[in-house]
């Protein structure tokens, strides 16, 4: 038995019909696939983005905004943990290292860091810094992805982003100390939203702010004695699990919060996977419609072609030849929409994570997960069941019906 | 040899009444005539060549063929039965216009088991010997050429029983005089059961038997 050049002369006959069919179960597949696969980029390349953060003390405030402001560069205004308080963390003995991360600034529109030389060979990881550590506060190692080259001098500004700061540029006053940033040295890719980031001294910060009182010693490395200013945030890294543990405890304090990027993070998960359950039911709902309208349809096109297919009967193909004639094409317009569907909501998620990528700097892949590959298969195997409903409409009347 | 017994078919109207359609008390006829099938229109003569070709079951009666009896087949035996036993012919030709001359004649070989190879040339010594282009756009086809290609159709498995309703209905005296010609040769000259519902006093001239159907009952009005 052979349906299929009796199929393909059917979706030749009804082509713009099932072209619309195909598109629209496209179009519902797209979507469900796209939420699913964008949701789940998204939660492991923010969870990425984070890894190099153990743990974060901060002033008491809100940990999701200390965490886009620290992990993701997303600046808001938070308090500040008094040069005493840094002090002492920094005395702690039991981190590796503890490095203050100051923010607020620009450098032609792109956030300037300030932070210590451990965070930026903790950062860089296995890789290696291209040029020069700094030697002077004002000199910038900039992000991989910046588009400056070493050797050029950038300019910076008070306030963050594209909009700050153009009209409020550190004032030629401060230029012989503070008005242009030298860059000296290129990060390797973090995968961060800091490959994005001006990285300075942390004294840069504090002394174009007017924060220090005292010698701030070498910059980027903070010894003891080194005067001190205020700071948003201390990232504070840890060799032991355990270590971590004690300290997120002991700086959980009046005058600070410590808490992992994981802890933030599961809230906002635990938030984007309401949203993202309500959206895929949702999009399982429209799925349902789509096929149920679709198959209304087919009924209503298969009465206008019952005579073509009584034809069949009569020249002597069987019911179950007709059936298979129906089946196969309904199920051909499901899995084709499905295969689109698939297709393109791999392509939405990424054109997705590209520009969510160009926004925060983060590095997000989105690739097909056994999540959307089950929708997808949900859709074709519900369509193979209910593609039985117009065959048998067809199957159970007698050909001479359709040939009077 | 066709053996029509005690056939009757009923339908039932809007009423939801049954009426009779036919009612034939005896019928027979051997291969090799050219049988001609006349009536006004409802007098049952589609619904007569539906139920010898096993497409209309029957509401009693038998119809034979040599040993097989419809009336005791399945549906779907019945179909198989038809697929290679039976050429249908039909007034409008009832091609599917999306598919080729070759893809229409091969139609009823994708119903069953596919040979491809054979059946393809089959199909295309078929359209050879009827004069039509095997691979051309339907649509690029004269109504001749139209009801060639369904005749090609029809002989696609070498049937023993040709059945033609109105086959020249739609067709000019000359296309028309090659089709009374072809169903008479299939007769005569290949020995075929050739039956063929017709009001063209051309193709009844050419008949070997010309029956008449009056509200569901036959009549013979002339033999030849």
């Amino acid at each position: 038995m052979n349906p299929f050049p009796i199929v393909l002369a059917l979706w030749r006959r009804t082509r713009v019909t099932s072209a619309l069919f195909l598109l629209l179960i496209a179009i519902s597949i797209a979507l469900g696939v796209a939420i699913i696969a964008q949701e789940r980029g998204l939660r492991t390349g923010s969870a990425r983005a984070s890894d190099p953060f153990d743990l974060i003390v901060a002033a008491p405030g809100s940990r999701t905004e200390i965490l886009f402001n620290v992990v993701y560069l997303r600046p808001s205004a938070v308090e500040l943990i008094p040069a005493e308080t840094l002090a002492d963390i920094l005395a702690d003995p039991v981190p590796a290292f503890a490095a203050p991360i100051a923010f607020g600034d620009n450098a032609e529109g792109f956030p300037i860091v300030g932070t210590t030389t451990d965070m930026l060979h903790h950062l860089a990881s296995d890789g290696v810094i291209d040029g020069a550590m700094w030697a002077r506060e004002e000199e910038a190692i900039i992000g991989a992805s910046l588009p400056f080259a070493i050797g050029q001098t950038i300019h910076s500004a008070h306030g963050d982003g594209d909009i700050a700061g153009h009209d409020d540029a550190h004032d030629d006053d401060d230029a012989d100390s503070h008005g242009g940033l030298r860059v000296v040295g290129r990060m390797p890719k973090t995968g961060t939203a800091w490959d994005s980031a001006v990285l300075v001294p942390i004294e840069y910060s504090w002394s174009t702010h007017a924060l220090l009182a005292g010698d701030p010693g070498v910059p980027g490395v903070l010894e003891p004695g080194d005067a001190l200013g205020p700071v948003p945030a201390v990232v504070l890294d840890t060799e032991k699990l355990v270590d971590a543990y004690g300290l997120r405890t002991r700086w959980q304090t009046d005058a600070t919060t410590a808490f992992f990027p994981a802890e933030a993070l599961s809230e906002i998960y635990a938030y984007m996977g309401d949203v993202r359950r309500i959206m895929s039911a949702l999009t399982t709902a429209t799925q349902a419609l789509v096929i149920a309208a679709i198959l209304s349809g087919v009924v209503a096109l298969m009465q206008l072609y019952s005579a073509r297919l009584a034809l069949l009967r009569a020249l002597g193909a069987t019911r179950g030849y007709v059936f298979a004639v129906m089946w196969v094409y309904v199920m051909g317009l499901i899995a084709g929409g499905a295969a689109l569907g698939l297709a393109g909501g791999t392509l939405t998620a990424r054109a997705i994570t590209a520009l969510f990528a160009s926004e925060t700097g983060l590095t997000l892949t989105t690739r097909l997960g056994l999540e959307e590959l089950r929708l997808v298969a949900l859709v074709v195997v519900l369509g193979a069941v209910l593609a039985v409903l117009p065959a048998l409409l067809l199957f159970r009347k007698p050909a001479v019906h359709y040939l009077r | 040899m066709l053996t029509v017994t005690d056939l009757g078919v009923s339908f039932q109207d809007a009423a939801r009444s049954r009426f009779d359609v036919l009612d034939i008390a005896h019928f027979a006829a051997e291969p090799g005539a050219f049988i001609v099938l006349t009536g006004s229109s409802g007098s049952g003569k589609t619904t007569l060549m539906q139920a010898i070709c096993g497409l209309q079951a029957a509401d009693r009666g038998h119809v034979h063929w040599g040993d097989t009896d419809l009336s005791e087949l399945s549906e779907t035996a019945r179909d198989r039965w038809r697929r290679d036993h039976v050429g249908l012919v039909f007034q409008d030709f009832q091609l599917i216009e999306e598919l080729s001359p070759l893809d229409n004649v091969l139609v009823p070989a994708w119903f069953g088991r596919f040979r491809a190879g054979s059946l393809i040339d089959r199909a295309t010594a078929l359209l050879r010997e009827f004069g039509v282009p095997a691979r051309r756009r339907l649509s690029d086809l004269s109504r001749g050429e139209r009801q060639r290609t369904a005749f090609a159709r029809a002989l696609m498995f070498d049937p023993l029983i040709i059945l033609a309703d109105e086959p020249t209905a739609s067709l000019d005296a000359a296309s028309g005089a090659v089709v009374i010609d072809r169903l008479r040769s299939l007769a005569h000259d290949a020995g075929r059961f050739v039956m063929a519902v017709s009001h063209d006093p051309a193709m009844i001239a050419a008949a070997d038997r010309v029956v008449h159907l009056d509200r569901g009952q036959l009549t013979e009005k002339a033999t030849r």
